[in-house]
């Protein structure tokens, strides 16, 4: 049967607007397998706009519990979720697939390094929503062995940067990292090994910070799900919201860098 | 800031760090975009004389 011309049809459709936009494919993005890892504020934000971008396949990855103190930053987190002590991962993949009736997010309440790592051949791509250098050097090892496309933010108050590794062309988050992130890297660790965590940030993470950098990491998803790799950064935006500056820096591969 | 060929820009970080009282935490490099790798003698790294260097923090907050 033909189809009708009917008045008012334009904004019934949901990606009617994103489908204007000429290099987006939607339907990629409709089919992309998305690996979150983390979810804590930039988890927050990064799933949200995952999902009404229209990615619908994710599964979230984080070992934490809700928190107080994660209330003035995360859009998914309640009071309720802090007196349960509910899973990050598993409150941020319900309010993803809350936002659409097409989301499949999927939770997966572990640190990343007890994973299986096929979980890594299984997605498409990775996004990095971490808090501490340990976990990004091993994300960002995993995701290069695997050639996949890793995007990762960072954020301090004001400050955030997001860094894609593209395997196996350019430089890895690792290529990026001197002396002073070992510092800090080491300072995490007991003699025992274990996570000790008295390495307080400079600034507390701040919610417009982390609205910048999520939009520019699930921007860049965008891309490249929508094969414009071209368009992508190579490697890394800096930001600074005190200064109002921006800027897209680039990285070396490290002759001595273990991924390489 | 006066230096010598076999400095390394991790040696540079972290005296100007030192220097300008910065909070503990990772910092990179750049001369102009490019970021310069934190193993690099000065010797190799493309520097010279009267070049204007940032230090600029890498957060790893998220």
């Amino acid at each position: 049967m033909e189809e009708q011309l009917r008045i008012g049809a334009v904004d019934d459709e949901p990606f009617d607007r994103a489908r204007r936009i000429g290099w987006l494919d939607l339907d990629a993005v409709f089919r992309t397998k998305v690996l979150m890892v983390g979810a804590g504020a930039l988890g927050n934000e990064v799933g949200k706009n995952l999902v009404l971008s229209g990615f619908r396949h994710v599964t979230v990855v984080d070992m934490d519990h809700v928190m107080g103190s994660n209330l003035n930053r995360c859009l998914f987190f309640s009071r309720v979720d802090v007196s349960r002590r509910s899973p990050k991962a598993e409150v941020v993949a319900r309010g993803m697939n809350a936002l659409s009736e097409h989301a499949n997010v999927e939770s997966i309440s572990s640190t990343i390094e007890e994973l299986d790592e096929g979980l890594y051949r299984v997605h498409d791509i990775i996004l990095g929503c971490l808090d501490n250098i340990p976990t990004r050097l091993h994300v960002n090892s995993r995701s290069y062995r695997f050639g996949k496309t890793l995007i990762d933010g960072g954020m301090e108050g004001f400050v955030g940067r997001v860094f894609v590794a593209n395997p196996p062309n350019g430089a890895c988050i690792q290529c990026g990292m001197n002396k002073s992130h070992a510092k800090v890297a080491n300072l995490r660790f007991s003699c025992t090994g274990k996570d000790v965590v008295f390495h307080e940030p400079r600034l507390p993470a701040e919610i417009t910070t982390t609205s910048v950098i999520s939009a520019i990491m699930v921007r860049e998803c965008l891309k490249f799900v929508s094969g414009r790799t071209d368009m992508m950064l190579s490697n890394a935006f800096f930001y600074d919201g005190q200064r109002n500056v921006s800027e897209e820096l680039e990285f070396d591969i490290d002759p001595l860098c273990p991924n390489h | 800031m006066e230096l010598e060929g076999d400095n390394t820009v991790d040696e540079i970080i972290e005296s100007a760090a030192t220097f300008w009282n910065k909070d503990m935490g990772a910092y990179v490099l750049r001369k102009g975009k490019k970021v310069l790798r934190g193993g690099s003698p000065i010797k190799d790294s493309g520097i010279i004389a009267e070049d204007v260097l940032e230090l600029i923090p890498d957060p790893e907050g998220g």
